[in-house]
């Protein structure tokens, strides 16, 4: 019994980190348009500086300043949104399937750089030893309690952070460039400016919640990052319900429940790569099945936005 | 006679081997309602892009309250006070009626992320709220506050659309074909309120098929014909000219 | 001289599996990203063939073509038809899909080990100033003559015309009384056999593994897109180009760089010409 509990508990942990990059996802592509597929990418620029600025010594990095945790998370925020303003300028001159793409290759550029500057990264070593927030504060298996209410509150958090922006008249704007850039162009807005900027804050807070994602897993390799991560946090916003405000976070736990109860199933060794492939099995026809039978998601964005005007006082 | 607010010389614009638009020149004094007619692939829409910088021209200059605007982008037109509509696709389908005439009015400084972020937006938005309010009780359309653009009908979503250009206080509209899809009931009340625009001072020039609503709203016409105006003046005078009447001949309108 | 040969090996290996995901993306509208796993397949398939049944490399080949051809068009029936209202949007989503569907069931079909074919073919041989494997020059021959037989296919038959008819304009040709169907069937059939064929391909020169269809899957696309996902020779090109930019490179930057010099090239590709390297008219763009 308390083997399920506690693997129920990592379930929803992993369910609340995704929650959280689909909600981060759902600004810059439900809103504001741009179909990015370099999350992972991103994710990967912040979880390495994370981790290179707070670590210890070892022999064979170059880098270690050994920053207090704070600060490793606020560098990795300032870097994501950094890889962004570099990833961005250049990709967002073009659209749609071709800024898929440049955002995905970027991705996979960051990835195989993350294998290769060993001296910076550890190459495919990684890193595997570190202090966790809140560590000392309970014994190694209730940490997982600790790091389960950590995650969901950031959760809470930046579902605040993102509604109080879509509910703005910057997110209005968004979601009306998002559909007609030239009618917003000529009542003169600025919509590049307002991409780009979107662009570099979704780099900034996915930076800033890398760590999240390096406390749960426990080490950083460059395996981490690969496009499995991009997909599924795409397949929960698509599930949830793209471009609506609690979409993100109902399709992740769907989702991550869905994929996850696989592993519930104890097996021998040889069924062991079986059980590890049925998740992607699942992941998969849990996307095919619902871009088959409601391809607008669960929540949607009509009811998110409705009331907007009773909410102006005056 | 005083300048013109919008002053178009000698605009030529070719693409792929096509003159859309050759050598045209174009005053539109302040105040009037002028409209510009003619059959399909005349130049029109080609003059008011390039007109409102969605096109450079191959040559030619474009003046704006005495400015040159020539080849500027878009925004920066539009932020001169130079306001023009689309024919298709019109507006923002996933906002609602009143979102869609908030976003005309809100100014940059309330749009930017920074005020989002800091919840700095909400006594810009109050007096923008007024003003929508007003526009659309005006139109009949404030109990349809909430509904998406996209439910409804083809005549509202253009009286929507150009309620939400006149929010951006434009010193001049460009309408590109305001009366097109538009039910005949609806067309009377679109008339009126061009008619109203003007009396707010505001300068209109429209491009548009339907002649007859033209010729009921224009103090100025001017006809195009593959891409060169072909005539010009009173709507009375335009409809009697001899070249007129035979490119429109056998032509519906 | 050396990495020349390579590159076109390469070349040859991405041009033919490039091709296939640029004439779904013309006729059917989408980028499809269970393409790289078809390639898989068709590797599997040939290792099966070649390993287990104990068929010569050229019945393997097209055993694994012909078997991965049919399945694209199964696939596209049942999976992708379906959602085709939905948009292309929808679309790909599917197609990502179906693409960890396919992933996980070769794992567990096949397993996640790596192997390689147990072929003859491995003897290397002076040719000049260059040394080369049988196998590697039939790879380039062979693509030779594949990408050859295309061409003909496509400008001398009558569904060839249509499938170039289709991918220029559909609902013009819908109108013309093209059989729509046929020819979808037609164009997956084919892109699907030459990935498969891609397949086995890269089975010959190395590795077989599952992870396969990822790690090519974004080659493969950036292959497409500099070629302007539409221009079927621009594609073919661009397959060569990226072949040869890869091992070329080799003499400068580690090989353990290699895909990001095929990024950076699709990169800069893409900056420098938004609609792909060689689109000389414009194509149906999303």
């Amino acid at each position: 019994m308390s083997g399920l509990l506690l693997f129920l508990v990592g379930v929803v942990t992993l369910a609340g980190i995704y929650a959280i990059l689909a909600m981060i996802l759902n600004l810059e592509a439900g809103w504001a348009g741009m179909w990015d597929l370099g999350i992972a990418g991103l994710l990967a620029v912040g979880g390495y500086v994370f981790i290179i600025t707070t670590q210890q010594t070892h022999d064979d990095v170059i880098l270690t300043p050994h920053w207090p945790m704070w600060a490793g998370v606020l560098a990795g925020s300032v870097a994501g949104g950094l890889a962004a303003l570099i990833i961005g300028i250049p990709s967002l001159r073009v659209r749609g399937e071709y800024f898929l793409i440049t955002t995905l290759a970027f991705a996979e550029v960051i990835r195989q750089l993350s294998i290769n500057l060993g001296s910076l990264t550890r190459g495919t070593v990684g890193f595997n030893q570190f202090t966790r927030p809140f560590e000392s504060w309970t014994s190694p298996s209730g940490y997982r309690w600790v790091l389960l209410g950590l995650v969901w509150l950031v959760v809470a958090v930046v579902y605040f952070v993102i509604r109080r922006l879509g509910r703005s008249p910057y997110g209005r704007l968004l979601r009306g460039f998002r559909d007609n850039d030239p009618v917003a162009r000529s009542l003169g807005k600025q919509t590049n400016r307002h991409r780009i900027q979107t662009f570099v804050l979704a780099g900034l807070m996915y930076g800033a919640v890398a760590p999240l994602y390096v406390w749960f897993i426990r080490t950083v390799t460059p395996s981490l990052f690969t496009s499995e991560a991009t997909f599924v946090t795409w397949t929960a916003l698509v599930i949830g319900g793209i471009a609506s405000l609690r979409g993100p976070v109902i399709g992740a736990i769907i989702l991550l429940i869905v994929t996850e109860a696989a592993s519930l199933v104890q097996g021998s060794g040889d069924m062991a790569v079986v059980l590890a492939s049925v998740r992607f099995i699942v992941l998969g026809l849990v996307l095919i099945l619902v871009m088959r039978v409601r391809p607008q998601g669960l929540a949607n964005e009509r009811d998110a936005f409705a009331g907007a005007s009773e909410r102006v006082a005056g | 006679m005083t300048a013109p607010i919008l002053d178009l010389r000698d605009i030529t614009k070719v693409f792929g081997g096509v003159t859309a638009v050759r050598e045209v020149s174009m005053s539109v004094q302040a105040g009037s309602i002028t409209a510009v007619i003619g059959p399909n692939g005349a130049g029109k829409t080609s003059l008011f892009n390039v007109a409102t910088g969605f096109e450079e021209p191959t040559e030619g200059h474009v003046l704006f309250q005495g400015e040159d605007v020539t080849g500027l982008e878009p925004w920066r037109v539009a932020r001169k006070g130079l306001i023009r509509t689309f024919q298709t696709p019109t507006g923002f389908p996933a906002l609602s009626v009143w979102e869609n005439l908030m976003v005309g009015g809100t100014s940059d400084r309330d749009e930017s992320l920074w005020r989002a972020m800091r919840g700095a937006w909400h006594s810009g938005e109050r007096t923008t709220n007024q003003r929508a309010r007003q526009a659309l009780t005006d139109l009949g359309l404030w109990d349809r506050r909430d509904t998406l653009l996209a439910d409804l009908s083809p005549g509202d979503v253009k009286l929507v659309d150009f309620a939400r250009q006149l929010m951006a206080e434009p010193k001049m509209v460009l309408l590109d074909e305001p009366a097109s899809g538009v039910d005949p009931a609806s067309i009377g009340r679109l008339g009126n309120v061009i008619r109203q625009v003007r009396e707010q001072n505001v300068t209109v020039l429209v491009i548009d098929h339907n002649i007859g609503f033209v010729l009921g709203i224009a103090d100025q016409v001017h006809v195009m014909s593959l891409g060169e105006v072909i005539a010009s003046g009173s709507p009375d005078d335009v409809v009697r000219d001899p070249v007129v009447i035979e490119i429109y001949l056998g032509r519906s309108a | 001289m050396q990495n020349v040969i390579f590159g076109l090996i390469t070349g040859s290996i991405l041009a033919i599996a490039s091709v296939g995901l640029s004439m779904i993306r013309q006729t059917e509208g989408f980028i499809n990203i269970a393409h790289g796993q078809m390639l898989t397949l068709g590797a599997f398939l040939g290792y099966f063939c070649v390993a287990t049944l104990e068929l010569n490399i050229f019945l393997a080949g097209l055993i694994s073509m012909l078997l991965v051809g049919i399945l694209g068009v199964v696939l596209s029936v049942l999976v992708f038809n379906p959602v085709a209202a939905s948009g292309p949007l929808a679309q790909l989503f599917t197609s990502i899909g179906l693409a960890y569907l396919l992933f996980g069931v070769m794992r567990v079909v096949f397993g996640a080990n790596v192997t390689f074919f147990p072929t003859s073919f491995g003897t290397r041989f002076d040719l000049g100033s260059v040394n080369v494997t049988v196998g590697e020059i039939l790879i380039v021959v062979t693509a030779a003559i594949v990408v050859g037989a295309l061409a003909l296919f496509l400008n001398q038959t009558r569904l060839g015309t249509w499938i170039r008819a289709t991918a220029s304009n559909p609902e013009l040709a819908r109108l013309r009384g093209i059989p729509v169907q046929r020819v979808s069937h037609a164009v997956w059939f084919v892109a699907s056999a030459l990935a498969g064929l891609a397949g086995v391909m890269v089975g010959l020169i190395g590795n077989v593994h599952s992870e396969l269809g990822w790690t090519l899957t974004l080659i493969i696309l950036a292959a497409a897109v500099l070629g302007g996902l539409g221009s079927i020779y621009g594609v073919l090109a661009s397959g060569l180009l990226l072949g040869l930019a890869m091992d070329l490179s080799a003499l400068v930057i580690p090989t353990s760089y290699r895909s990001v010099v095929a990024f950076g090239v699709l990169i800069l590709g893409l900056l420098l010409r938004p609609q792909g390297l060689f689109v000389t008219a414009g194509r149906r763009e999303a």
